[in-house]
């Protein structure tokens, strides 16, 4: 089992982040791991998840990392108290998008596009489709693919207005 | 499959060597065309030249007078295949700025050669430029003065080419983007461009001159995307329109003074625009009058416009039929993320009018900043570069004046825009440029410098009537000056600051 100071140490090393921290989050009735991140230079959130489940695998059970400007302080420490409360507000808010597996076959192979298309391991169906890296070309093979899969074309504003795995599904269902 | 330039157009030369690649015009007016063969010839030949001059263990650039002519893109296209830095520079800088840009120069590179007409580079002296003018002085040495586009910490080790900016500040920078420059299939020309009827193999006619930085990128996808390029060597309406009808003409990029002015000729016929599949505006703010125009004479389908930050923050782009259903809208983001976020930094609701960041994926996950000054970034990865605007609930971007150019009466903000259009609708009037006029009680009232056409004569007084007939009082122009044309830089952009300086000279008349 991978511990709370194992996944910060990942992200702390990882050459963006300043210090990061992980805590527990209630959200929907269950217990959430959060990570916060003070950045040197600017990563998204979901490519931080992804360095810390390819680090410590995808069971380390890390759902989502909140890019914060700064890490609350009291005492020369992280004020954990101020920090669970920040993260559990945003994840609530939605500010922090939190990993979650495809609920149907649809959602499942248009995250099995992104993923070979944008060369992404994990892809969370609300993750955004920038945020994960996406860029013009993996905007062109995921239409293509889209195409060759669901016989449906898509244009790119169609794609960019739907961002996500979920919303995209929908488009296609 | 990754090319430099130098095989690309090696390429396209074997693959159509008499197809035309490059149509210019000489000083008489006379049609000079070259073959993809020709050019190729010619490029390698520029090269070679350069290349046997440049010193290896010296940081070295290229500049080119830029004239829409031959030699100018062909001694740019040499330096690119070369891979020396290029600058493009306007031949009819004022020798002050010239100093001033060769300056900035200096001090990031050793050694500068200057193509000459003849293409054959010759060395100049960079460190002759010394110092900018007073006036540019104050800021010179911020980085803000010699911005990379999006350099790495060795970011002036490898520069494909150099633009100068801030033409409409009067303060002389220069941007770097970093190289060297590379033809990919899947890249070039870049999605967004290739959203607005881009076709590979395409006629495309070049209007605005190649030193400035739309006009220029343009003819980089053109070049790498085996385009057949006509350069306008200067921007004259009526000759456009017959450029477009005699070359079938399918793509063409314009600003909003070039729309303006070419909507003005009369007996403007849709048909001699029947080959176009896109005009594309960008560069400054269009007045709903000349959109409207070009729609009615294009259709919505082929009038488009993007809106991008020469830095690359981000880019949004609007269809003309989309721009119908929400008139006045910049368009939404393309592949980019926009937020408006209030002074505190926090999103402002749909319909609130804020700071306009944006977010690409260019930058995500980069260690190279934009390395501006001007640019205000937030911890996840929105800049901006100080636009203001507001979104509606569907994403479309809607622009408000930049606050330099707001004109403040007595705390009552004043559009220029809306007054220049005021003026621009008297029949008299060919052209119009709104002002900040400073005032003893009120800060500033509004003055108005006004271009006539040709033989027409009109009395202050009925202009000032003519806009109380459209405009609310306080923006109702408190002085007029006749000038005979409106000082724009090479992107469109009105450069109020030359009016500025107008007044100060008392040039003006109450």
């Amino acid at each position: 089992m991978v511990t709370l100071p194992e996944i910060s140490e990942v992200l702390s090393a990882h050459p963006g982040v300043r210090r990061a921290e992980t805590t527990i989050v209630r959200h929907d009735g269950r217990d959430v791991a959060i990570a916060a991140a003070e950045l040197s230079e600017y990563v998204s959130g979901p490519i931080l998840r992804n360095h810390v489940r390819r680090e410590l695998g995808e069971d380390s059970g890390l759902a989502g990392v909140l890019i914060v400007e700064h890490m609350p302080m009291a005492d020369g420490a992280v004020d954990g108290e101020c920090l669970a409360s920040t993260l559990a507000e945003a994840v609530a808010e939605g500010r922090c998008i939190l990993f979650e597996d495809p609920r149907d076959e649809v959602e499942r192979r248009v995250a099995a596009i992104w993923s070979a298309q944008m060369d992404v391991r994990s892809v969370g169906v609300n993750d955004d489709f920038l945020e994960l890296g996406g860029d013009s070309l993996s905007v062109l093979g995921i239409i293509a693919a889209i195409e060759t899969e669901f016989g449906r074309s898509l244009d790119v504003y169609e794609f960019m207005s739907a961002a996500s795995v979920r919303r995209l599904a929908e488009i296609l269902r | 499959m990754i090319l430099s330039v130098r095989r690309r157009i090696a390429d396209v030369a074997r693959a159509a060597p008499d197809r035309t690649a490059l149509v210019g015009f000489d000083s008489h007016l006379t049609e000079q065309v070259l073959t993809w063969r020709e050019f190729a010839d010619r490029v390698a030949d520029a090269a070679g030249a350069l290349r046997a001059v440049v010193d290896p263990d010296t940081r070295s650039c290229v500049v080119v007078p830029a004239g829409n002519t031959l030699p100018a893109a062909i001694g740019i296209a040499a330096a690119l295949a070369a891979e020396v830095p290029v600058f493009p520079m306007n031949p009819a800088t004022p020798p002050a700025e010239r100093d001033a840009l060769l300056g900035l120069l200096g001090r990031r590179f050793g050694h500068g050669y200057l193509m000459d007409d003849q293409l054959r580079p010759q060395r100049m002296d960079l460190a002759a430029g010394t110092e900018p003018p007073a006036g540019a002085g104050a800021v010179a040495g911020g980085p803000g003065q010699f911005s990379a586009v999006a350099g790495g910490p060795g970011q002036f080790g490898t520069v494909a080419y150099l633009l100068a900016t801030g033409a409409s500040t009067g303060i002389p920078k220069i941007s770097a983007r970093p190289g060297p420059l590379r033809y990919d299939p899947a890249r070039t020309p870049s999605l967004v461009i290739r959203q607005t009827g881009w076709r590979s193999g395409q006629r495309q006619l070049i209007v605005g001159p190649l030193y400035h930085a739309a006009p220029f990128s343009a003819f980089l996808d053109a070049l790498l995307d085996s385009n057949t390029v006509v350069l306008q060597s200067f921007f004259a309406p009526q000759w456009t329109v017959e450029l477009v009808r005699r070359y079938a003409i399918e793509w063409l990029q314009l600003t909003p003074a070039h729309m303006r002015e070419i909507l003005r000729q009369p007996d403007l016929d849709p048909a001699g625009f029947a080959s176009l599949r896109a005009m594309l505006h960008t560069a400054a703010r269009c007045d709903a009058d000349t959109k409207r125009g070009w729609i009615d004479l294009l259709g919505p389908e082929r009038v488009y416009e993007l809106y991008g930050a020469t830095e690359g923050v981000g880019v949004t782009l609007v269809r003309g039929d989309e721009w119908l259903a929400r008139p006045g809208t910049v368009g939404r983001g393309f592949l980019t993320q926009i937020r408006v976020l209030d002074e505190g930094g926090s999103p402002v609701p749909a319909g609130t009018t804020g700071t306009v960041f944006m977010r690409t994926p260019q930058r995500v996950g980069r260690s190279d900043y934009v390395n501006d000054q001007a640019i205000r970034t937030t911890p996840d990865g929105f800049a901006t570069v100080g636009d203001h605007g507001r979104l509606d609930r569907d994403g479309y971007l809607y622009l408000e004046p930049r606050d330099h150019e707001t004109i403040n009466v007595g705390g009552e903000k004043v559009d220029p825009d809306e007054v220049e259009a005021a003026l621009r609708d008297h029949p008299a009037v060919a052209d119009a440029v709104a002002v900040a006029v400073p005032h003893g009680t009120l800060g500033s009232v509004v003055g108005a410098h006004v271009v006539l056409n040709p033989g027409a004569n009109v009395r202050r007084a009925e202009l000032a009537a003519h806009c109380g007939r459209r405009l609310a009082g306080y923006k109702i122009p408190k002085h007029f000056t006749f000038i005979d044309q409106v000082p724009r830089s090479a992107a469109g952009k009105v450069q109020r600051w030359r009016l500025a300086s107008h007044h100060e000279n008392g040039a003006t008349s109450p």
